[in-house]
């Protein structure tokens, strides 16, 4: 009989961390389970080559290094002086002439002006448009110290750690915030809006034809009247439109001009989200009463009208009246409520909420999601079946099946290899082996079970 | 930044009198006239940088190089390219100054853009046909006074547990890198990665349960797996009867051919 190692036990025994009764259980177990025995030096095997990956030597060769970065930091140095020194050429010059026309004679000398900035900025009027402030109009989950109503004005940051973040402007247009996300609001003038995302994802619905953009460097996105998201992660940048039109400009190039719907990365590898699965931003409420919701960690969802919030705690500005308020726990059991806001607002509670019923069924996990986690260890199970060919067996051949039972949690909680022929005992220790490996993310609505053909054959040498 | 630790020369020195081999002839602070940075002289630092001064950039890389160095080298494994993604990612460290605001450690901040780095040399890595990395002659270079043939055995080891390391998904080898190898414990490697302890544990264990399993499997490291199991309590009739069907085959093998 074999059965999958234990492997936590196996760890603890092998770090000394049993206590002396545990230590002789295991002991025992490995006098009579090979299975237990190969895992045990499998894990230490492990433990000697990461040992010698950490003797390693780091070999590298700054000197050549340094040539290189000297080069680059005084080409940033230089543009960091021109940008510096641009506004205040200009600023000098327009000085000279406002002085020129009010005390100087046409014909006479140009005279060099040598004033500070600080001087400069109180004689040139700023034509800038007004600025705007948002209001926060719905949150969930870990947003910082800003409450529903907050006002958010220009040159401030935002993050999210999770949960979301809505930020609705006068004009309609509103902007959300995702999980570990940060943004800075740049520019929030009544003729043009800047965001810079510095990480993490932000959703624009953008309802007039005022300047709209959002900056992640070194790309902005330009849009006017649109919904889109745009994710970033350091140098990579993602942009997922549903509605409109926006372009992907780097400097004053358009890299992309998109047409909803559309999806772009600035990198292969860096997936934009998928069209559909965009947060849709709150943009009502304004006028709103606040509804608040609160529940204990049971609960990670809530919708309310349509708008999903993320986080055991929520806070939405919405219209008064009745509502079914609808929460859904870590493994999308739902719970309902329903509720009445007044005009001065109100407050629901995670014990408000009953479970709805609902006929049993499987987990689901996307095949992509599967795939994903098998597909590294295909030249594993290759290996398996070449070393039953080499050892013992050169004419085996045939179709068998992976029958892989995965937890609530995404571990593998048991596997079983089914063939229409006789399996030699090693190959199908080998393939279960392999399989018992795999983690999957943990699986939406339960546990699952899924079946992965492998059709094996000897290759011609 | 923790006070006591950051090690930096503060006064740079002609252009290349900075080089060197760590882990082989690292440069000893006591001698190199590297000084310890408060926390006060790492902000007046950045601040700098974020101004453009090219004194500041040379603090900054000659302060991290090191660092950035060894967990480059960490999550790549032998490389040929390691200098190139060093550099590179100082070139990103100097373009992106001006964001880092203080919100976190700014070793935090120059983890995760190393981390970012690193990981998009890796992608285009795997796309790209792969070659043996780093010739033997390189690994051997500068190697101290061992067994020539230890040498090129352990390397051969450490670069085929690199590449069960390739089978890993990003998250999954991230974390098993920083702890197995680099030597960060769970809640240093929490805050750099920005996850719960819980999830970088939870990581690690399923990583190496991968690992272990692929172990016995490779042909470079399964023979040192079956000799840790002859050293097992019962494991020598194991091992024994193990090498006993390996000779029986060779045998039939041979006669067969």
């Amino acid at each position: 009989m074999t059965h999958s190692p234990k492997w936590r036990a196996l760890i603890a025994f092998n770090g000394e961390l049993l206590s002396v009764e545990g230590n002789e259980r295991v002991e025992r177990h490995l006098q009579g389970c090979d299975v237990c025995l190969e895992a045990l030096a499998e894990i230490r095997a492990f433990d000697e080559v990461a040992h010698e990956v950490r003797e390693s030597p780091v070999d590298v060769d700054f000197a050549r290094m340094e040539l290189a970065l000297r080069r680059e930091a005084k080409s940033i140095a230089n543009r960091q002086r021109a940008k510096r020194g641009l506004p205040f050429v200009l600023a000098a010059a327009a000085v000279a002439l406002f002085i020129g026309s009010q005390l100087i004679p046409s014909s006479a000398t140009p005279v060099a002006v040598n004033e500070t900035p600080d001087v400069v900025e109180t004689l040139i009027p700023e034509p800038e448009s007004p600025s705007v402030a948002g209001v926060v109009v719905a949150l969930a989950g870990e947003v910082g110290e800003r409450g529903l109503g907050a006002a958010v004005a220009e040159d401030e940051a935002l993050s999210v750690d999770e949960g979301s973040l809505h930020v609705l402007m006068p004009d309609g247009s509103a902007f959300a915030l995702s999980a570990n996300s940060r943004v800075q609001t740049t520019r929030l003038r009544e003729d043009e809006l800047v965001l810079t995302l510095e990480e993490g994802r932000v959703t624009s619905d953008v309802r007039t034809g005022r300047s709209y953009y959002v900056d992640a460097p070194p790309y902005r996105i330009r849009v006017q009247g649109t919904r889109f998201e745009v994710r970033r992660d350091g140098e990579q940048v993602a942009v997922t439109l549903d509605e409109g039109i926006v372009e992907v400009l780097e400097g004053d190039t358009v890299v992309r001009h998109m047409e909803a719907p559309d999806r772009w990365s600035s990198h292969e590898g860096f997936e934009a989200a998928a069209q559909g699965e965009v947060l849709q931003p709150h943009v009502d409420g304004l006028e709103g009463a606040a509804l608040e919701l609160a529940a204990d960690e049971n609960i990670v969802r809530w919708e309310v009208g349509g708008l999903v919030l993320r986080g055991a705690h929520a806070a939405v500005m919405t219209a008064p009246g009745d509502y079914e308020v609808v929460g859904f726990d870590a493994n999308d059991r739902r719970y309902e409520a329903p509720f009445a806001l007044l005009p001065e607002g109100g407050h629901l509670e995670g014990s408000d909420l009953r479970a709805v019923r609902r006929a049993p069924r499987g987990g689901y996990l996307p095949p992509e999601a599967i795939s994903e986690v098998v597909r590294p260890s295909y030249r594993a199970l290759q290996r398996c079946y070449e070393r039953e060919l080499r050892q013992n067996n050169p004419s085996l051949r045939g179709d068998y099946a992976l029958r892989v039972s995965v937890d609530r949690e995404g571990a593998v909680s048991g596997v079983r290899v089914t063939t229409d022929s006789e399996l030699p005992p090693p190959l199908r220790n080998c393939l279960a082996r392999t399989a018992q490996g795999w983690a999957f993310p943990a699986p939406r609505g339960g546990a699952l079970t899924f079946e992965l053909p492998l059709n094996f054959s000897a290759r011609p040498r | 930044m923790s006070a006591t630790t950051a090690i930096v020369d503060l006064c740079p020195t002609a252009p290349g009198g900075g080089g060197g081999v760590i882990g082989r002839t690292r440069r000893n602070p006591a001698t190199s006239g590297a000084v310890r940075m408060n926390e006060d002289q790492t902000r007046d630092v950045i601040a700098r940088a974020q101004k453009g001064d090219e004194a500041a950039f040379q603090v900054l890389f000659r302060e991290h190089r090191d660092t950035v160095a060894r967990v480059v080298h960490r999550v790549m494994g032998p490389s040929s390219e390691l200098d190139d993604v060093v550099q590179e990612v100082f070139v990103q460290v100097f373009r992106s100054i001006g964001s880092f605001r203080g919100d976190s450690k700014f070793t935090t901040w120059l983890y995760r853009l190393t981390a970012n780095v690193t990981k998009m040399h890796l992608r285009k890595k795997k796309s790209r046909p792969r070659f043996a990395d780093v010739p033997t002659e390189r690994l051997l270079e500068g190697e101290s006074a061992d067994d020539p043939r230890e040498t090129i055995a352990r390397n051969e080891r450490v670069s085929a547990l690199y590449r069960l390391v390739d089978g890993l998904s990003e998250k999954k080898r991230e974390v098993l890198v920083l702890h197995d190898f680099q030597g960060w414990n769970a809640a240093r490697i929490a805050e750099a990665v920005g996850i719960p302890v819980l999830t970088v544990r939870t990581r690690l264990f399923y990583a190496r349960k991968e690992l272990y399993a692929a172990l016995a499997d490779d042909e470079v490291l399964s023979p040192l797996v079956e000799s840790l199991m002859h050293r097992l309590p019962g494991g020598a009739k194991k091992a024994k009867a193990a090498a006993k069907t390996n000779a029986k085959t060779k045998l039939m093998a041979e006669a067969g051919q």
